[in-house]
């Protein structure tokens, strides 16, 4: 009981709540005639689209930093990426590095302009973040119509210029890391096993930075800012590294989205694409101070299987789709609870 | 709470319950069957109008209708006052009549202006069949 | 004279975001090519349509709360009165009491649970207002796209979907359109003035002055400048800043239904989004702050932020050719002013906190 007690304590109600609404999900599917292959294969391909996003948030939060709502500044850098290599016009793998190799150095420089930022805001960082983000996805709406692209698969066909909002990679990258050594099990089970190796490959490069001596630094501006100040720890430096790995892995993240997804929406398109990340990271057990590689795989399942599961299961069983109200619930609600949660903590 | 504070507190509440409840009843808004059709007493047969406008009293446009039509009025709250034109083979004003009636008067949704333009005979409203 | 310079340079700081609506305004009114009276009758009618709501944002501000992001809770505890009144059909003036009336205990509990929810997140109440705000619009989605016209009963077919139960898109508010505006109509040259909204508009910023004056707006801003101190000074800290949640609620209802009675319909599902974000970035444009802000910096804000709004697309496409070019502009500047006055304002904080820090540092070792 007392065991009970501990890990209701430990895991928080809303996980609870929503760890067993995810499982009744599953086990209701059968019974509404959804297939279970098919789900899964869904979530899995969806985890692995989502994932990358997710693990952006952990640097930010290790650094204190806290949630990273400024998401959308690494995604324009990545989606300035993908268009240009749409642009240059090479397909597959290359095609992928091409977007990844531009987008870099973009993200780097926009998270240190990011991380200054927010080292002069200190307290506040959350909802400059937010406002950052938004402001910056609104500047790019108007960059995206005057930047000079020429390609015929992205420019409005009618004026010749200006980019659409969305634009297909298919037949340039479409699919092109998650088929890596992709197997289907049957008509419905699909799995992106390249996806898979490179969220990983970067979750184990996290897991290592973290070791690292850069990394315990880090770690230990967020969780004791006096410490770290004593021992000589340029706290600062610090912040703005984390916020351009974050702002960097936000960058490669939508490229895996877009690969696997197959459009590049611009636009506004970016525009809350922070705020699934970051409860997807909350639900899997971090907090506005403290974040693992862990939470970041369990969090973006359950989230992910939560967004494929409502729509099939609930929608065959009351014929309404209530999927996106449950989503703002899900996802707001838990970034609430995180909200109010810490201070209290403290 | 101060026995004082909660006597207050539930004034305000009756008092906005009432302000609701007399808006509702001031602003409410009801359908009427408008026709145009021959009426007889005991005592007299009236003929329908040749044709007739009717309106409500700073309304919107008013509709008009030809011998035998039927259409659709808008009233708003409790009160209304109607305006009923009638008007000859040429469209000119004949004569003009302003009835006022309550809801509580309306026997059902239909008003049939002939009786109730010459000075509200009974039947001048009934529900629709 | 050194004095007047450094005087002069922090006047021009301070008010540094209106000065450069007015300069860009300067520019582009001309380029728009909108006629004089035109644009004094679209202010006049944002004026009217916009104020109350960028008023109801003052009294937390007071309180030390910052921008209070969830207003957004009481547009739609107002929206939720106008689906009741134009389903019941009732019209004109009676129907804008009828909706406010309706509205106003559902504003007073959405109001008591956002202070409840930021007295939990004290320090970091606009980012947790602002994600309420998101959470909130789903469950509001929740009850009028599936309550309505099943649990709660609807009498009019127009208005539920065709499915049998939820609210459509649009919700229409022809009964009650402008019927506040033209109730007292005024026209001076031309120029249609609304003098029962302004008169409305009135009454609030005299209670507004009245309410700063009362115990309980002293107490509010005694709250605002340091929580610890009024906590000793015997003020109930937690109170107070419900209240002042549940004022800036209720007032916030008020103001959209106002707002919607204006435009004549309601998108039942997005108006009660754009009004918190508009009305915070034009009592920003004013040259509000996110710990000070007076009735002036709202006057000031709507017609600058608005003039920008009215005359930004024309703008845009006769300068580029391109009125979507304007649109974004338009809202990037939302956006912009809001990123940038909350940088500010934490910049700020945190320079007086380092100062602070120092200065007792230096206390320490003499």
């Amino acid at each position: 009981m007392a065991g009970i007690k501990k890990f209701i304590e430990n895991a928080g109600w809303p996980r609870i709540i929503i760890g067993l609404f995810l499982f009744s999900l599953f086990i209701m599917a059968p019974f509404v005639r959804v297939r279970i292959d098919a789900s899964v294969s869904d979530t899995l391909v969806r985890f692995g689209m989502n994932g990358v996003m997710v693990l952006a948030m952990v640097p930010m939060i290790v650094s204190g930093c806290g949630l990273n709502f400024g998401l959308p500044l690494g995604i324009i850098a990545g989606l300035l990426g993908a268009v240009t290599s749409i642009e240059i016009g090479i397909p597959g793998i290359p095609g992928v590095l091409i977007a990844m190799t531009i987008s870099l150095p973009i993200a780097v420089v926009l998270g240190w302009g990011y991380g200054l930022l927010l080292n002069r805001v200190k307290g506040s960082e959350m909802m400059i973040a937010t406002y950052v983000g938004f402001s910056s996805v609104a500047f790019m709406c108007i960059m995206w119509l005057v930047l000079p692209y020429k390609s015929s698969n992205m420019v409005w066909g009618y004026a010749g210029k200006g980019l659409r909002t969305t634009i297909a990679v298919e037949g340039f990258w479409h699919q092109a890391i998650s088929d890596i050594g992709a197997f289907s099990i049957g008509q419905f089970f699909y799995v992106p096993t390249g996806m898979f190796l490179f969220f990983a490959l970067l979750c184990w490069f996290m897991w290592v930075f973290m070791r690292t001596r850069t990394g315990t630094a880090m770690t230990t501006v967020g969780s004791n800012p006096e410490y770290a100040r004593a021992s000589g720890v340029n706290i600062d430096k610090m912040r703005t590294l984390s916020v351009i790995l974050s702002t960097v892995l936000g960058a490669i993240g939508i490229i895996v989205y877009q690969q696997s997804f197959g459009f590049v929406q611009l636009y506004m398109g970016p525009f809350y694409m922070a705020f699934p990340a970051v409860s997807a990271i909350l639900i899997g057990g971090a907090s506005v101070h403290r974040a693992s590689i862990l939470n970041v795989i369990i969090g973006t399942l359950l989230f992910q299987g939560i967004l494929t599961m409502t729509p099939s299961v609930i929608n065959s069983m009351i014929q309404t789709d209530m999927s996106e109200v449950i989503r703002i619930i899900v996802s707001n609600g838990m970034i609430l609870y995180a909200l109010t949660r810490t201070v209290k903590v403290k | 709470m101060k026995p004082r504070q909660i006597l207050v507190n539930l004034a305000i509440i009756t008092l906005m319950a009432i302000v609701a409840f007399i808006s509702y009843m001031n602003g409410k808004t009801s359908m009427i069957y408008v026709e145009n059709l021959p009426f007889e007493t005991e005592a007299a047969t009236y003929p329908a109008f040749e044709a007739a406008t009717v309106g409500m009293e700073g309304g919107p446009p008013p509709i008009f209708l030809e011998e035998g039509d039927r259409d659709v009025l808008t009233v708003v709250g409790r009160s209304h006052a109607l305006l009923i034109e009638e008007l000859d083979d040429n469209d000119n004003v004949v004569n003009t009549y302003r009835v006022d009636f309550k809801n509580s008067e309306l026997k059902g949704k239909v008003v049939n202006i002939v009786p109730l333009a010459h000075g509200k005979l009974p039947g001048w409203s009934y529900p629709l069949d | 004279m050194n004095k007047k310079v450094d005087l002069l340079k922090h006047y021009l700081i301070q008010n540094a975001v209106p000065i450069l609506f007015i300069v860009v305004s300067a520019f582009a009114i001309p380029i728009s090519q909108f006629s004089g009276t035109y644009l004094v009758q679209e202010m006049l009618v944002r004026l009217s349509r916009n104020s109350f709501l960028v008023l109801s944002l003052l009294i937390p501000i007071m309180a030390g709360m910052g921008l209070n992001f969830g207003m957004v809770l009481g547009a739609m505890a107002g929206q939720i009165g106008l689906i009741f009144m134009s389903d019941w059909s009732v019209v004109g003036v009676p129907g804008v009491i009828l909706a406010a009336i309706i509205s106003t205990p559902l504003a007073i509990a959405l109001g008591w649970l956002t202070g409840t929810i930021l007295n939990l997140a004290k320090g970091r109440e606009m980012v947790t207002s602002f994600i309420l705000g998101f959470f909130m619009n789903g469950v509001y989605q929740l009850v009028v796209l599936y309550g309505f016209g099943s649990v709660v009963p609807m009498t009019n077919p127009a208005m539920v979907l065709s499915r049998g139960f939820g609210i459509r898109n649009v919700t229409n508010l022809e009964g009650i359109r402008k019927c506040l505006d033209n109730l007292m109509p005024l026209n001076i040259h031309g120029i249609d003035i609304p003098l029962a909204t302004f008169l409305i508009i009135g009454l609030f910023c005299l209670f507004v002055l009245w309410f700063r004056g009362t115990k309980l707006g002293q107490d509010m801003r005694a709250v605002g400048q340091d929580m610890k101190v009024a906590g000793d000074a015997g003020i109930p800290v937690e109170r107070t800043r419900l209240i002042a949640i549940i004022i800036s609620t209720v007032l916030a209802c008020y103001g959209q239904i106002i707002f919607l009675q204006n435009i004549g319909t309601m998108n039942t599902y997005n108006s009660h989004e754009q009004a918190g974000m508009f009305a915070i970035a034009s009592l920003l444009v004013g040259g509000a702050s996110v710990s000070r802000a007076s009735i002036f910096n709202v006057f000031l804000g709507v017609v600058l932020f608005h003039l920008m709004f009215v005359v930004s697309p024309m703008a845009g496409k006769y300068l580029i050719g391109e009125a979507q070019l304007g649109e974004y502009f338009r809202v990037f500047v939302s956006y912009g002013i809001i990123s940038l006055a909350l940088v500010l304002h934490a910049w700020r904080r945190q320079k007086d906190r380092e100062r602070a820090r120092r200065s007792l540092r230096g206390a320490v070792e003499e």
